[in-house]
């Protein structure tokens, strides 16, 4: 399902670990992180392409989430390096992002999910909402108490966040504390607050995860949608069917390596994946693809 | 009967053993003033009609006097505390206090025994009288008392870390329990007749005691507060209230005065080689140190201590491999508790007991736990020997009111250097 | 028949008029005070802080060694700069290394901190600064009457000699007069946090109390908010420090141990933690409730309505402490959102 321009760029890229993109957003070089004795990642060089889907699949426990973890900054990798490239009016220029903390990762426009869910419980829907914003004049305690600064934007911001409630069918809760929703309705929500900062590049770490099927099918098209606003996304999901609806690469982990990456048709004959879900119920799938 | 178990018993007889040797170490108390004393004089000249006051901690009065011929002084004190003595004068021409000394000294009297206490004045011609040279005998002695006081708190702080590895709380109540069973044995000795031959039998009831009150907290507070899911950092603002209540109901029934077990009051030294110690302390250095070594055994070598220690590192994982895991949680506590009651006693010993003595004890025992690793029985005996030590021994070269502050230095560097504590391991993140 | 003799025995007005007093007295204005500076660090931003004693002890030693060192002139607004001042160098202190920890780990640093400072001002070695165990004023110029206090209380004092109000409400012009000063400052950093927390900066500030990883992922720079919120806890803190030195006339370590710092959690707990009202109400209920307890016990006691067995006149003080410490417990178990809080903003789950 492979769509528009950006997404055709794809076909002259080889479907090898580590292949170079044409364009990429993100670039990470000679990743390694071990825990004891155990390497959870340890990734030689992977390019993630800009906007379009690009999936990270693999057994549990291949490192996937660490892999997230590093390149936002919450855990701190043993070595490697890892870059952001923008572009604006044709014009483009990199950002290292290895060693920053994830604040800064955050506001270069690079905003993560998380698999086990952080909605701020005791705060309403609305607020959690809010709270994504970036770059609010507001937030600075040299303005907190003359509120005629900030109320103008605080105004738009609430306007954008009620449209994004609108989208994600949340509207109704807006005022509910976040510890009322639903683990799906949740996962909407984290997802829509990440919105909130229009991001370049939206990680989301199992986003179908625990959500019904009907929400699922309109995350899916949520997502989408988004790439084809411009936002770049990199999601983990274990959800074959999903993967292989909306994704336009995939990446293939398996005990903290890139074992394969390529577009679903690539992947889903790719021996060595099979092989590293061998046994497993997804190794049918993918023999079903 | 295995081969550990036998092991295990030996070592409570030896303790039980040890604990019948102390009525033949209780000595008949004089009934000795208890004061403050000291000469006042410059170098070798005494100094007359010098008028020398002492004060409480609350800065009243307790009494003053003129010093004699022989430059003497000597004031009662009702009971042990913190009192601070005043060189009010008139001290004679030409002779002043030295540079960096004070007119003001501040005493800590822990002991039933007259504390002596000096000025350090010089003449007009004279140079300062050189402090008596701390010699290697003493550092030796002080370090020998170190070892005590590491030996038991690190005693009362197996308890702490324990209950923390399993339940995940920081109980503020914990030192509370260290003033509870000394208050209980010296209840029975005083009260109840257990003294001399049968103070033994007191303080294994008190250690009893100490065991079912940790079993009754967890039984009647924290247990089923666990599972009302209350987070366990409300559990610990609720053992800080529990903390309070427990120590000034201490306060209320065992009083505010500081007591000593009559039965070992006051103990001349006995020498081994260089060290001189109360008989007492070696004894009391001879048990804390073999029941360490027995809650070793028992974590390593029993079941009881397998599942305490599979608990610790994770429960789920424990439950799942068919450890009762609320029983576990349940002996933790008796044997954490029971632990703490034991220090407290053998504290109460070698100094008084007082209702303070678990404030007094909280912090190092925090920093003992901290250094070793919150929730690791053994890395709490290191922790709790390093800290007792190090506080202790410091008093050779620092005031005796700063070695405190060597403690909390030590906890808080931990904890800002290593803050999962020295064998605590990283949380996930996903 | 005896519940008659008992009632006969009581003196009701002096119990709750005793119990009134106190609960507006300037030691409910000081916890009020300390436990709106609390309820920022642990009710809004969820930071365990159980040193809070260490800020009071900053601000009241800060001004009172300034001021009787006569540093500058020894002007007492200078001297109270300076007591603001060490409070935010003691936040700094703990905030710089310690903001990263784990709550409870931060609980004990906090405490462990405190508890320098407290022992440090103590100490021989800082007797010509602090006064040691004896405190500031110094010995001399306290029997003499003369105190840091003076200047506010009696030079810059706008009420006339004399007793004001009636009945056990009747007070002095010096203790009206701090009195005033204390609610205002109340009111003033209640207001303070009232329009901080409304403003997206208290947005920021309650979303780390939730999570911090969540405000970290969405760009927010969660030690620098820390930072601040203790910062600006701490100095509302140290004013209450300040004002109970002017109130008592000196300062010294025994009204910094760590209990003070238990009973302004207690205040909290009781008001309602993160909520605006929480720390006024709970301070004068909990003076209200301590005082009349103790009252009541007392010509209980007095009146042989309870056997000295079981408790004596001079137990009394104790009870206090045990009352907070019940209070502190059960609220936690019971009524965490305590008398004006929000039951769902309660439950503390800080990890
Ligand atoms: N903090 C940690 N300490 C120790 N080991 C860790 C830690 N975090 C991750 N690991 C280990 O690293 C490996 C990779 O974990 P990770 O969470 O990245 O897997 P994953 O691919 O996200 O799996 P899943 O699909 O189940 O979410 C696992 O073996 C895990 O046990
Ligand atoms: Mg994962």
């Amino acid at each position: 399902m492979t769509s528009d321009n950006q997404a055709s760029e794809l076909e002259n890229v080889e479907a090898v670990p580590g292949s170079p993109k044409q364009d990429p957003i993100l670039k990470i070089d000679n990743i390694v992180r071990s825990f004891g004795g155990l390497r959870a990642v340890d990734v030689d060089h992977l390019e993630v392409q800009r906007g379009i889907i690009t999936a990270f699949i693999g057994p549990n426990g291949a490192g996937k989430t660490t892999l997230f973890n590093l390149i936002t900054g919450f855990d701190k990798p043993d070595s490697g390096k890892w870059t952001f490239h923008q572009l604006s009016n044709k014009e483009s220029w990199t950002t290292n992002l290895s060693g920053l903390r994830p604040h800064q990762i955050a506001n270069k426009g690079m905003v993560r999910t998380f698999q086990l869910t952080k909605s701020l419980a005791k705060m309403t829907v609305i607020d959690n909402m809010l709270l994504g914003a970036a770059e609010q004049k507001g937030e600075s305690l040299r303005n907190a108490l003359l509120p005629s600064r900030w109320q103008k934007q605080e105004k738009q911001i609430l306007k954008r966040a009620e449209d994004l409630l609108e989208r994600f069918k949340l509207s109704h809760m807006r005022d509910e504390y976040a510890a009322t929703l639903s683990g799906g309705q949740r996962k909407l929500l984290e997802m829509a607050r990440a919105l909130m900062s229009e991001p370049k590049l939206i990680l989301l770490d199992e986003p179908m995860a625990g959500v019904n099927p009907v929400l699922v099918e309109s995350l899916l098209v949520h997502i989408e949608n988004l790439r084809d606003e411009g936002v770049s996304v990199l999601f983990i999901e274990h959800d074959m069917d999903a993967i292989m609806g909306i994704s336009d690469w995939i990446v293939v982990l398996a005990e903290g390596q890139v074992i394969a990456e390529g577009t679903p048709s690539d992947v889903s004959k790719n021996p060595a994946v099979i092989d590293a879900y061998l046994g497993s119920e997804i190794a049918e799938e993918l023999k079903d693809v | 009967m295995g081969k550990r178990l036998r092991l295990l018993s030996g070592f409570l007889i030896l303790v039980f053993g040890l604990l019948m040797v102390l009525p033949a170490l209780a000595s008949a108390d004089t009934d000795d003033e208890l004061t403050i004393r000291g000469t006042v004089r410059v170098g070798r000249e005494v100094i007359p009609d010098a008028k020398v006051i002492v004060s409480n901690a609350q800065n009243i009065e307790v009494g003053s006097v003129v010093t004699g011929e022989d430059g003497k002084w000597e004031i009662p004190i009702p009971g042990l505390g913190e009192y601070t003595v005043v060189l009010a004068g008139p001290l004679p021409e030409g002779v002043s206090v030295r540079d960096g000394a004070s007119d003001q000294i501040t005493v800590f009297v822990e002991e039933y025994r007259s504390k002596a206490v000096g000025f350090q004045l010089i003449g007009e011609d004279q140079k300062p009288i050189l402090e008596i040279r701390p010699t290697w005998e003493r550092l030796l002695n002080r370090m020998v008392s170190g070892l005590k006081v590491g030996l038991l708190v690190a005693l009362a702080s197996i308890g702490l870390s324990l209950i923390f590895g399993v339940t995940g709380l920081v109980n503020f109540a914990h030192s509370e329990m260290v003033a509870f069973g000394a208050v209980i044995a010296l209840l029975l000795e005083s009260t109840v007749g257990l003294n001399g031959a049968l103070f033994p039998l007191a303080v294994i009831l008190a250690v009893l005691a100490g065991g079912g009150l940790g079993f009754g907290l967890e039984r009647g507070i924290f247990g089923p507060l666990r599972r009302r899911k209350m987070t366990n950092i409300s559990l610990m603002v609720v053992s800080i209230g529990l903390a309070f209540l427990m120590r000034y109901l201490i306060l209320i029934y065992h009083g505010a005065e500081p007591e000593t077990f009559e039965s070992f009051r006051i103990q001349s030294g006995v020498s081994l080689g260089p060290i001189e110690l109360p008989a007492k302390d070696y004894f009391i250095i001879g048990i804390a140190f073999t029941t360490l070594l027995m809650v070793g055994l028992l974590l390593q070598r029993t079941k009881l201590g397998t599942s305490m220690r599979a608990v610790s590192d994770n429960p789920a994982l424990a439950e799942s491999s068919g450890i009762d895991v609320n029983r576990t949680i349940m002996w933790v506590w008796i044997l954490g508790s029971a632990l703490a009651s034991l220090g407290g006693t053998m504290i109460g010993l070698t100094q008084v007991v007082e209702w303070q003595m678990g404030e007094k004890i909280l912090l190092l025992i925090f920093a003992a736990v901290t250094l070793g690793g919150l929730g690791t029985a053994f890395g709490a005996m290191v922790g709790g020997l390093a800290i007792g030590f190090a506080s202790e021994t410091s008093t050779f070269w620092l005031d005796n009111d700063l070695k405190f502050l060597i403690a909390l230095a030590v906890m808080i560097v931990i904890l800002l250097v290593r803050p999962r504590g020295i064998l605590g391991v990283r949380e996930r993140l996903g | 028949m005896m519940l008659m003799n008992l009632f006969a025995e009581i003196d009701v007005s002096k119990l709750f008029g005793l119990a009134l007093r106190t609960s507006i007295s300037v030691q409910a204005a000081t916890f009020a005070l300390a436990a709106v500076g609390l309820n920022l660090h642990y009710g809004y931003t969820g930071l365990l802080n159980f040193g809070v004693v260490a800020f009071m002890a900053a601000g009241a030693y800060g001004m009172a060694i300034f001021f009787t060192q006569g540093w500058l002139g020894g002007s007492i607004l200078l001297a109270i700069a300076s007591g603001v001042v060490f409070a935010v160098v003691i936040a700094l202190s703990i905030g710089l290394p310690s903001l990263r920890l784990r709550a409870d780990y931060l609980a004990l640093t906090t405490i462990a901190i405190a508890e320098v400072l407290r022992i440090s001002f103590r100490s021989q070695r800082l007797l010509d600064l602090t006064g040691g165990p004896f405190g500031l004023p110094s010995i001399e110029d306290r029997n003499a009457n003369v105190s840091f206090a003076d200047v506010i209380t009696v030079d810059w004092n706008p009420i006339k000699e004399g007793n004001y109000g009636a009945w056990f409400l009747e007070f002095d012009e010096k203790t009206l007069w701090v009195m005033i000063i204390g609610w205002s400052l109340v009111s003033l950093a209640s207001l303070l946090i009232w329009g901080l927390m409304r403003s997206p900066w208290g947005r920021v500030i309650k979303a780390i109390r939730e999570d911090e990883d969540a405000a970290r992922a969405l760009g927010k720079n969660v030690f620098s908010y820390k930072l601040q919120s203790l910062i600006i806890g701490g100095v509302i803190a140290s004013f209450a420090g300040i004002v109970r030195a002017f109130d008592m006339g000196f300062v010294e370590t025994q009204q910094f141990r760590p209990q003070t710092t238990f009973f302004i959690w207690t205040v909290l707990i009781l008001g309602g933690a993160a909520s605006i009202w929480g720390p006024i109400i709970g301070s004068m209920t909990f003076w209200f409730v301590i005082i009349f307890s103790e009252e009541l016990l007392r010509q209980m006691v007095d009146s042989g309505w309870i056997p000295d067995a079981i408790l004596q006149s001079n137990d009394i003080a104790s009870v206090r402490m045990i009352l907070m410490g019940i209070m502190l417990a059960t609220l936690m178990i019971w009524r965490p959102q305590g008398l004006v809080g929000k039951k769902e903003e309660a439950q503390i789950d800080i990890r």
